[in-house]
């Protein structure tokens, strides 16, 4: 870097000499000036083709005093690091690239994939640059900036408080999800490779529509034992839509390392971004992780038995393979990394080791389920899930039960003897799409609704029946309501329904009651007491009765008694509702599937806490 | 735990606090302003700093293993009366602000002198003077000493005053490996000033307060034992202690060797030379020997300053001609010269705090604080929302 490039805090004020420069950008490298690790910041460049602004940064570094007498840490960073920072034109609607000098230390962590001839760009921050910079500016990237090279240097970007940091897989576009945890559960200490169904979508045929994946998107599935006998019905595919997408299944082979030569298991302790883009550099990384013998293994035995196939068949089949790290994973207490490929096969030939076929790697998601859930709602893992009993599935019901169940506490058992008709859409959870919409109205809305929920990883049960002839039947009391249960909700803003379970001497389990009145300004919640003591009819004759002494409830409960009209959904078809906005109603289902939740897993029913 | 060093940007003054990795702390000088109490006033709040960097007893008192007073002049004692509990730990105040404990006290035996005309005291170095009085009275009475009353004497006093004290004594040279009572594995400290009365030195001269200064070259021992890092601090000791420990030590240099040095009396011009900066500028010359014995930095050693931003404008301290000196001792062990009341702005000073690796001293990198610049032209951060 030459003397002549020195720029300080006060030189870049706008003046003719930066008239090239966007005044915003100007005053980013003025902040930029006076960042105190900030040791020289280059000449701006514009780029007069894309308009984005070039510059070169030298970071000082605070390292520990002997390295900075050698210039350098031990590892290679230096106690002066060069970078570069490229302002779009866009900037500060989007923050600035920063890559580092090319021969900077990939293996260092962190940093983001890409060709190993180009500029390694660092993993500064795990979220958005660009709402960063819109939160907290252009000193906070150089700040991120500024502590990455020193944890670089300080060999902390792996941290074993924090834990090990996966390899970046998340800007891949080839998707494989999987339930990691099934996958680690088949690890043992002596390696070895399994294969499962992997069911996957992709665009048949390029498409230019941005809104639409350009690559695979599969799903791991069961275990499968492959043979001839069963090929067929594994190795399969389809089209539909327009542009056609292709929807097939295949194989995915899973392989984990076993152990060393001195009988200790095989520890990858070394941070590798990823490189894999053939067959070649696919097994060499298998290698790094002690499971090559094992992928060996499994290709060899998909190769044999895909033997003698006839022309045409071209599958993507999905790798995944298993690195054991010395310490857990962030965000994970499980030591074993998965990394999957997408590899193209069209032949027993394109999986042979001199087989030129593309392998890519691919980024990982969690298959849905309760934990994954639990994990986003912020709720505590390991709660056992409770079971529970809801009556009514529509609008209201079903909102409660799927807010529930996006976070792994969904109804055990769904009880509703009425079908899903087109104007239900209008306010229930669920939602129309092509194939429902065909399909859905043949359907119950206690199976509809349950259908989705084990979407969700859930088990619920649907039964199509009033819950009034399900009370009468001490058999069906027991299998429809059993008594493990923390609670009935009963959605079904039904006055006979309410009658039947407050009056039923067989029903012991506790009922919850969920209604909205006069046009959804209204929401109530009936918890009924210890033993049902007061129960649900005691608990709205005592709701009435507060009614009547507020003017306001008073007003809306028993003066606009008639918000409940019938509403014409069709040529001869009418049906008792509210004519109310669906948000009204979410806004309650909402609220309710809190309290519900709350009360639920805190067990304050079983303690009559509440 | 990592043993650390934090100097606070308390202008021309001293707040060093050092942490043992084995937790021990030992605070030297305080300089708390007033003006920090002021909102509107830019004077960093270092009394709050303090506080957050250090532990709570067991009732809940904060407190530091030792408090040592270089010399006392009032830029390294100021408030010391108003944020320290001195007295009897007993009357420690149960209600009242949330002062400090000094566990166990170190000092110069300045504070068996009697004030003189030249020997004056502020009110906060005279209620530490009656304090290690104290401290030294019940050691006398009672023969040995507890939390919150113990006392080390950092050099022998003259005509035998200390003979009857050895058990609370380190002599000039001498080592100390005990903070409140414990020895402790971590540190390996040497006393090397305040030097004994030279022949040549009139006693009012050697006990004007500079001259007094306790020099001490603390050493930070890692986990393994294996590696000792030094940090080197001397209070506002002058040109003649520096070359008098020169002489001393000309044969045997590596007994001042650092890592880390506080440069003397926030860098001044009186730590290297006998002249006057201001009155002969450039012409001013450099004591050789006190330069030598400021010279022995180990590879990357940091050279620190604990003064204002240090200008060109003939003041001193800090002195712009110290700094070069230091500058080029820096350089020829590619260490650095830092200035507090420079880091990580002039505008915005904070603590500048040093982590001591197994490679040497490393200083912590402070995040830079800067407004935001938005498309819309707002100013400020934002706070995150959901979509």
């Amino acid at each position: 870097m030459e003397a002549n490039l020195f720029r300080t805090a006060d030189h870049y004020t706008v003046d003719e000499e930066m008239t090239a420069i966007p005044l915003v950008v100007g005053q980013a490298l003025r902040l930029m000036a006076q960042h105190p690790n900030v040791r020289l910041l280059g000449e701006p460049i514009r780029n007069v083709r894309t308009g984005e602004v070039d510059v070169s940064v030298d970071i000082s570094l605070d390292l520990p005093s002997r390295w900075l007498a050698v210039g350098k840490s031990p590892n290679g960073v230096l106690a002066v690091e060069p970078a570069s920072f490229t302002f779009p034109v866009s900037f500060p609607l989007h923050a600035p690239q920063i890559k580092l000098r090319k021969d900077f230390d990939r293996s260092l962590a962190h940093v983001i994939p890409g060709a190993l001839d180009e500029a390694p760009v660092p993993c500064i921050y795990d979220g958005n640059l660009d709402e960063l910079l819109q939160r907290a500016g252009i000193a906070a990237l150089l700040n991120q900036l500024v502590f990455w090279l020193h944890n670089a240097a300080l060999k902390r970007l792996i941290d074993p408080k924090q834990g090990w940091e996966p390899v970046r897989r998340d800007s891949l576009s080839d998707i494989v999800v999987m339930n990691a945890d099934v996958l680690r559960s088949r690890v043992n200490r002596n390696g070895g490779q399994q294969l499962f169904r992997f069911e996957y979508h992709r665009l048949s045929t390029a498409s230019r529509d941005p809104g639409l994946r350009s690559g695979v998107l599969g799903t791991i599935g069961d275990r499968v034992v492959l043979n001839r006998s069963v090929l067929s019905s594994i190795f399969r595919k389809g089209l539909f839509g327009k542009p056609p997408i292709e929807f097939g299944s295949s194989v995915a082979l899973f392989v984990w390392p076993g152990k060393r030569a001195d009988g200790r298991p095989h520890i990858a302790d070394h941070y590798h971004p990823e490189t894999v883009i053939d067959q070649e550099t696919l097994r060499r990384r298998a290698a790094e992780y002690g499971c090559d013998h094992s992928l060996r293994s499994g290709l060899n035995w998909l190769a044999s038995t895909l033997s003698g196939v006839v022309d045409g068949f071209a599958f993507p089949i999905a790798i995944v393979l298993c690195a054991r790290r010395p310490f857990h994973l962030i965000g994970s207490e499980s030591p074993l990394e998965l990394c999957p490929y997408v590899l193209e096969i069209d032949s027993v030939a394109s999986l042979g080791r001199d087989s030129d076929a593309q392998v890519r790697p691919a980024g990982l998601r969690d298959a849905i389920s309760v934990p994954l859930l639990r994990r986003m709602a912020g709720a505590n893992q390991s709660d056992e899930k409770p079971v529970w009993v809801q009556i009514g599935a529509g609008s209201i019901g079903s909102k409660i039960a799927l807010h529930l169940a996006r976070s792994g506490d969904s109804p055990s058992k769904l009880i509703d003897s009425g079908y899903l008709s087109p104007h239900n859409i209008a306010r229930h959870g669920l939602y129309p799409t092509q194939d429902l919409l065909r399909a859905g109205w043949l359907q119950g809305k206690a199976h509809a609704l349950a259908g989705v929920i084990t979407g969700l990883d859930q088990k619920c049960e649907p039964h199509f029946e009033d819950v009034r002839d399900i009370l009468q039947n001490e058999i069906r009391t027991k299998e429809c309501l059993p008594r493990k249960s923390w609670a009935v909700v009963n959605c079904t803003a039904s006055l006979a329904v309410r009658e039947a379970l407050a009056s039923s001497s067989k029903l012991t389990l506790r009922v919850l009651e969920a209604s909205l009145f006069s046009s959804a300004r209204i929401g109530v919640i009936l918890i009924e007491g210890p033993h049902r003591h007061p129960n649900c009819g005691d608990l709205i004759s005592a709701f009435y009765q507060l009614a009547l002494e507020d003017e306001g409830l008073r007003s809306l409960l028993f003066e606009q008694i008639d918000s409940v009209q019938r509403i014409e959904i069709g040529q001869g078809c009418g049906s008792p509702t509210m004519q109310i906005p669906d948000g009204r109603v979410s806004m309650f289902a909402a609220s309710m599937a809190r309290r519900y939740a709350h009360i639920g897993l805190t067990d304050c029913l079983a303690r009559g806490s509440f | 735990m990592t043993a650390t060093v934090s100097f606070f940007p308390v202008g021309n003054g001293d707040t060093t606090l050092v942490r043992f990795a084995s937790g021990h702390t030992l605070l030297i000088d305080v300089n708390i302003r007033g003006a920090a109490d002021d909102p509107d006033d830019d004077t960093p709040d270092v009394a709050t700093e303090l506080r957050k960097r250090l532990s709570r007893d067991e009732k809940g008192r904060l407190y530091v293993d030792a408090f040592l007073l270089s010399h006392p002049d009032a830029d390294h004692c100021r408030r010391l009366v108003e944020h320290f509990h001195l007295g009897p730990p007993e009357d420690f105040p149960q209600h009242d602000t949330d002062k400090i404990l000094i566990r166990e006290l170190w000092s110069s035996p300045i504070v068996f002198r009697r004030a003189t005309k030249t020997h004056i005291l502020c009110d906060d170095a005279k209620a530490l003077q009656t304090e290690a009085r104290r401290r030294v009275k019940k050691f006398r009475d009672t023969g040995s000493l507890a939390e919150g009353d113990r006392i080390l004497i950092l050099g022998e006093d003259v005509d035998g005053k200390t003979d009857d004290l050895s058990a609370i004594l380190v002599k000039v040279d001498g080592a100390i490996h005990s903070i409140n009572g414990e020895y402790d594995s971590t540190m390996n400290i040497t006393l090397l000033a305040p030097l004994p009365i030279s022949d040549d030195e009139s006693e009012e001269d050697a006990l004007s307060k500079n001259e007094s200064s306790v020099i001490l070259r603390i050493g930070f021992v890692s986990g393994d034992q294996e590696s000792t890092y030094f940090f080197l601090t001397g209070g506002d000791a002058e040109v003649g202690i520096w070359e008098r420990l020169w002489k001393k030590h000309a044969k045997t240099p590596e007994a001042l060797q650092y890592d880390m040095l506080l440069t003397a009396h926030h860098c001044s011009w009186h730590a290297l030379s006998w002249d006057s900066w201001r009155d002969l500028g450039e012409q001013a010359m450099v004591s050789q020997d006190a330069r030598n014995a400021l010279s022995q930095a180990l590879d990357g050693a940091f050279l620190i300053a604990s003064s204002k931003p240090i200008k060109d404008d003939g003041c001193d301290p800090p002195s712009t001609r110290a700094r070069r000196e230091y500058e080029d001792i820096a350089k020829k062990v590619k260490g650095s010269f830092r200035c507090v009341g420079e880091y990580p702005s002039e505008s915005d000073p904070e603590p500048m705090e040093f982590t001591i690796t197994e490679d040497g001293p490393r200083l912590v990198t402070r995040a830079m604080r800067a407004p935001v610049i938005i498309g819309s032209g707002a100013i400020g951060g934002q706070p995150l929302s959901h979509g």
